[in-house]
């Protein structure tokens, strides 16, 4: 679907490969019964999509398998990339997979590939403008959690 | 034959250093732990409006007539009452209980529980030895952590001998060869702090409330208790059978024909599973660990020893260390809890509180030079040091610590920050200066509980049922075993004597109606009777739903009196068990009413009428999957996002109320309630003090 | 006490070292044994002095402490189905756990051996403690010859001592593998249920007819290895020096 998307202006793309302000972070959440609910707080947009993760239901449900949902609400993610990085385009494109998911589960892996496809673009935007020494976060280490 | 009391409870005045006995069976009707504690304060605590910290705050620590049987899941929990320092605006008469084997060991030192009164002139521990009982000083123990005191104490006590010890009072007194059961703070409670916990054994804590502070204020150190006495058993053979029956619903009993339960909660539920998601990258060896005659044995002995018998929220409050370290626990999480164990600080309290700083630096508000001045090293939030650093500031009273020891209510009054941060939920309180735990908005029951309570209730009957289960399969795209209608119809079985359907309607409509009244006054009873009365350990009751149950179908409603009848001689129905929960919840409501509950004061922070953004967005909010009842038809849908109405919750408070026979007005039981409960006195009392409704 | 037993066996087979009969019957009571016998159904051995031993009991405990829990049911069902009452001080099986020690360490499952030679029927001057015939020949106490006198509690050879003080009844007593439970309906004994087995949560009692192969540190028994539903749980069911899967310490590997 990504394909679908014209490529973004640099401006743009510097934009979505940016870790945002703490004000203007994504909440996800890491479910696994045990453990309960967990916060994890997501600055940018590979975050946020490489977070998104599913597991069979009996694998979350097993204490010893580890597993998680990493839970990234489709629509919230349409609406973060909307409203804080301005590309309506990706944020529809997002609502698009979202509404012809079954479920969670089923969403998970087209959105994440459909992100990170689109933070591709970006990076072969700034590559050919000769300007990769101005990104900033998509290939810094998750800073899921971490306060700063 | 009565069975299951020993007959006595030990009244300890710290003040005098006296001890004398209660009689038991003037309270017997309460069942045991949390109603008889609640009735021997109402008897004992002479002012009820007195701090926690107050020499005049009288502590009791209960057992069950089951502590100490062989009946699953509850032989081993203990009860722990008094006034809490951890309430917030008021700190309330509170509860909190913990697992091991504490309670086993104190009926078979023959007592049923111990009242604590009084404040000792310097550290003391009370040296409990059969019916010998000796208030000892602990000055050489005072700033020893939580293992250290208990192993010092084993020394003094039975030596590090691996035989047959005996009280030195000749054979008919009877010889054991296990250690004394500790219970003890740490420096935390020392220092009175109002995070402090009780700690006993390996991982078992009571943490809310502050009851290590209450210790600390009482200079109490630690109660030790060894026992070669037994527990005196009604119906022997009925016990047994009932205990082999039993296993049928457990894996023991189904060892060949091994299903992994749905959950790692609940009777059906494997060894280790409430510890084995813990375990730390890279993996080490882990075994099974389990308090008194458990039939779960749910947590975990890790190779080392590490952490031992930890669950839940003794690792969930420092998940920051997976959060840093790819998503799975370290090595970090396991010294993490190490520490704050052997400090004796609440780990529950410790959660909503490292959430809370996390909000405030990334806010910029907190740290050197900030708003809020502190030198802790914020950007390692997930490694050890800044787990280290944030718990000795609290035990020492220095940088933040000074605030963050009165808990993290107290700690955002004192910033200036309560309002704000608890109307935004970046400081994460659901009610009476308690972190949420499960969310008001969407699992009602949960919020209304502690609501109308005192605390976090922390009692997952219905949680797996209505949120975990369905939330888990809707989001993997699996079917849960059972339909929304089939949970429904099963909960109308056991939920008597409502046998309401529409009590798991948790939709936009059913969170305030009638039948949402009901399943709260159910859960409100059967807890307090079942759950802390008996001590049914909440890790494998209420069992709805089994998975060896014949059509999945559980024990409860025949279960958890079938053990209680055998061990008692009594032959009370699970229905009136549910009857006694209601006199003991009524006169936990007195005792609250005289310390200045009223209806006016019963809300939950703003967080949960203001904020109900996109999930994931703006706020904390998970995918909330619950069931409802819409347009005639059952199905699990997620609630996320939903905001409370004040003015609905207002007005099923009234519904509330009514239900239970306390006064629209107020919220307090009226006489007439009171008296055909039997508490004409607490009537009178509340009278007295000019609270009770006209 | 390895080096004594052996001594003990060196003896037997090669007739030749001076041995009383107490020295042999509590060297071959005690832990070390097995690893010789091991095996061998044994109803009767000629002693030193020439006075033929007591019949081998028909059946015995197997425990596995790296599957302990440290619940203490069995304790707690054992004194239940034998007195009445749960009491950890009459549990005819003691465990004891240290619940700051690391994995494997930490439960001690310490259950009656049933010993070929049992020291505590050798001790016992009343014939209060003995080999129980009507009963698979399990070493057990008729408290009515009891005289209080806790020989046999001194003579066991482990510690704690297998057999202990009935301080409420006033006699010794000792795991009889449930023959006789007044409080449990079931048929016990070699030939049926014992109610620590039954109740283990974690099946880390077992019961054997045959004499188990036993080391210092108790039998050579792993009830982990090829558990299924052990292994489902996730814990380990690999062994050590000390605790080898029968087989293998058959075949000798591993002994001294």
């Amino acid at each position: 679907m990504v394909h679908d998307l014209p490529a973004p202006e640099a401006e743009l793309a510097e934009r979505l490969l940016a870790t945002v302000p703490f004000e203007q972070q994504l909440m996800g959440s890491r479910l696994n019964p045990m453990r309960g609910s967990v916060r994890v707080d997501l600055r940018t947009l590979n975050e946020a999509a490489s977070f998104m993760e599913t597991a069979a239901y009996e694998e979350i449900m097993d204490p010893r398998a580890q597993a998680n949902i990493g839970y990234v609400d489709p629509l919230g993610l349409a609406l973060w990339i909307e409203t804080v990085f301005g590309d309506t385009g990706l944020a529809d494109a997002v609502r698009e997979v979202a509404a012809g998911a079954a479920s969670y589960a089923a969403a998970v892996g087209p959105v994440r590939e459909l992100v990170l496809g689109r933070l591709e673009q970006c990076e072969q935007v700034l590559a050919a403008e000769g300007a990769t020494d101005e990104r900033v976060a998509s290939d810094a280490p998750q800073s899921d959690g971490e306060a700063g | 034959m009565n069975g299951g009391y020993t007959g006595k409870i030990l009244n300890v005045d710290l003040t005098s250093r006296k001890t004398s006995i209660i009689e038991t069976a003037k309270y017997e009707d309460w069942g045991g732990g949390h109603g008889i504690g609640s009735a021997v304060f109402w008897d004992l605590c002479k002012d009820k409006t007195v701090s926690g910290f107050d020499p005049g705050n009288v502590v009791t620590i209960m057992t069950s007539p089951l502590s100490g049987t062989n009946a699953p899941a509850v032989a081993g929990r203990t009860e722990v009452q008094g006034i809490g320092v951890q309430g917030y605006p008021i700190e309330w008469f509170t509860r909190s209980n913990f697992g091991g084997r504490f309670s086993g060991m104190l009926k078979f030192a023959g007592w049923d529980g111990i009242a604590i009164q009084g404040k000792a002139d310097k550290p003391v521990w009370i040296d409990m030895r059969n019916d010998d009982v000796q208030i000892r000083d602990a000055g050489d123990l005072w700033g020893l952590d939580t293992l250290e005191t208990q192993e010092e104490i084993w020394r003094r006590v039975t030596g590090e001998l691996n035989d047959w010890w005996s009280t030195g009072r000749g054979r008919d007194n009877g010889r054991t060869t296990q250690r004394p059961a500790v219970l003890t703070i740490g420096p935390a409670g020392e220092r009175m702090t109002r995070v402090a916990a009780l700690l006993h054994d390996a991982g078992n804590g009571a943490g809310q409330g502050g009851f290590g502070g209450v210790f600390g204020s009482k200079n109490l150190k630690a109660i030790s208790v060894i026992g070669t006495g037994g527990v005196k058993v009604a119906d022997p053979s009925a016990l047994m059978a009932a205990r082999e029956w039993s296993n049928k619903y457990a894996i023991a009993g189904n060892w060949d024909n091994y299903q992994p339960a749905p959950f790692g909660m609940g009777f059906h539920s494997a060894p280790g599973s409430a510890a084995a998601a813990y375990a730390p990258t890279p993996p080490i060896p882990i075994g099974p660990m389990g308090c008194m005659a458990c039939q779960h044995n749910c947590r975990v002995r890790f190779g080392g020893g590490q952490t031992n018998g930890s669950s839940c929220l003794d690792f969930l409050f420092y998940m920051w260390d997976a959060r840093k370290h790819g998503g799975k626990p370290t090595q970090v999480l396991q010294d993490a809890v190490d520490l704050v164990q052997r400090a004796g600080i609440n780990t529950f309290e410790m959660e909503g509180t490292i959430i809370w700083l996390a909000n405030l630096y990334g806010m910029g508000l907190i740290g050197r030079g900030k708003k809020i001045e502190s030198s802790l090293p914020f950007d390692q939030i997930g490694e050890t040091i800044f787990a280290k650093q944030l718990f000795d500031a609290i035990v020492e009273g220095k940088d933040i610590g000074k605030d963050l020891a009165q808990g993290s209510a107290r700690a955002a009054e004192a910033w200036g920050r309560y309002d704000e941060d608890t109307a935004s939920g970046v400081l994460p309180l659901q009610a009476w200066g308690y972190p949420q735990h499960y969310d008001a908005r969407t699992e009602v029951e949960w919020g209304y509980g502690s609501l109308l309570g005192e605390r976090d209730i922390n009692e997952h009957d219905f949680n797996i049922w209505v949120y975990w289960v369905p939330t888990v399969a809707t989001l993997s795209g699996a079917q849960p075993p059972m339909s929304a209608e089939e949970l429904s119809e099963l909960m109308a079985k056991k939920l008597v004597p409502y046998s309401d359907p529409m009590m798991m309607d948790y939709s936009d409509e059913g969170i305030y109606s009638e039948s949402m009244a009901k399943l709260v006054a159910w859960h409100r009873h059967y807890t307090r009777f079942y759950k802390q009365s008996l001590a049914y350990c909440d890790w494998s009751w209420a069992d709805f739903y089994n998975t060896y149950g014949p059509d999945h179908v559980g024990m409860t409603g025949e279960g958890e009196q079938k053990f209680f009848n055998a061990v008692t001689g009594k032959n009370i129905t699970f229905e009136e068990g549910l009857e006694t929960g209601r006199k003991i919840w009524n006169l936990d409501r007195a005792i609250w009413v005289l310390q200045g509950r009223h209806k006016d004061m019963e809300f939950f922070t703003e967080q949960n009428y203001q904020v109900g953004a996109v999930p994931g967005f703006t706020t904390f909010e998970a995918p909330y999957v619950v069931p409802v009842h819409e347009n005639g038809t059952w199905s699990y849908k997620n609630v996320a996002g939903r905001k409370l109405d004040k003015g609905k919750v207002e007005e099923w408070k009234v519904k509330y109320y009514k239900l239970e026979g306390w006064d629209p007005e107020s919220g307090c039981p009226t006489r007439e309630t009171l008296e055909k409960l039997g508490l004409a006195n607490v009537a009178d009392e509340l009278a007295a003090a000019k609270k009770l409704p006209a | 006490m390895s080096g004594d037993t052996e001594g003990a066996v060196m003896a037997e087979n090669e007739g030749k070292k001076a041995l009383t009969r107490r020295e042999f019957v509590v060297g071959m009571g005690g832990a070390g044994v097995g690893a010789v016998l091991g095996g061998i159904f044994v109803h009767g051995i000629l002693l030193p002095d020439e006075i033929v031993a007591l019949p081998a009991s028909e059946g015995y405990l197997l425990v596995d402490t790296k599957k302990c829990a440290a619940c203490q049911t069995c304790m707690l069902s054992c004194s239940l189905a034998h007195e009445g009452e749960t009491s950890l001080s009459l549990s005819r099986i003691q465990v004891v756990s240290d619940p700051f020690a690391g994995y494997p360490e930490g439960p001690q499952q310490n259950q009656c051996r049933q010993c070929p030679y049992p020291a505590c029927v050798e001790a016992c001057p009343t014939g209060a403690n003995h080999v129980d015939a009507a009963n698979g020949n399990v070493r057990t106490i008729d408290a009515s010859k009891c005289i209080g006198c806790e020989r046999c509690i001194q003579a066991c050879p482990f510690t704690p001592s297998r057999v202990e003080w009935n301080f409420e009844e006033k006699h010794s007593q000792k795991c009889d593998l449930c023959s006789n439970t007044p409080y449990w309906d079931q048929k016990g004994g070699p030939g049926g249920k014992q109610a620590c087995v039954e109740l283990c949560p974690l099946k880390a009692i077992a019961f054997t007819n045959e004499i188990p192969i036993q080391g210092d540190k108790g039998y050579f028994v792993n009830l982990r290895k090829g558990d299924a539903t052990w292994l489902a749980f996730g814990f380990p069911d690999g062994d050590n020096a000390e605790y080898l899967s029968a087989p293998a310490a058959q075949a000798g590997e591993g002994t001294q």
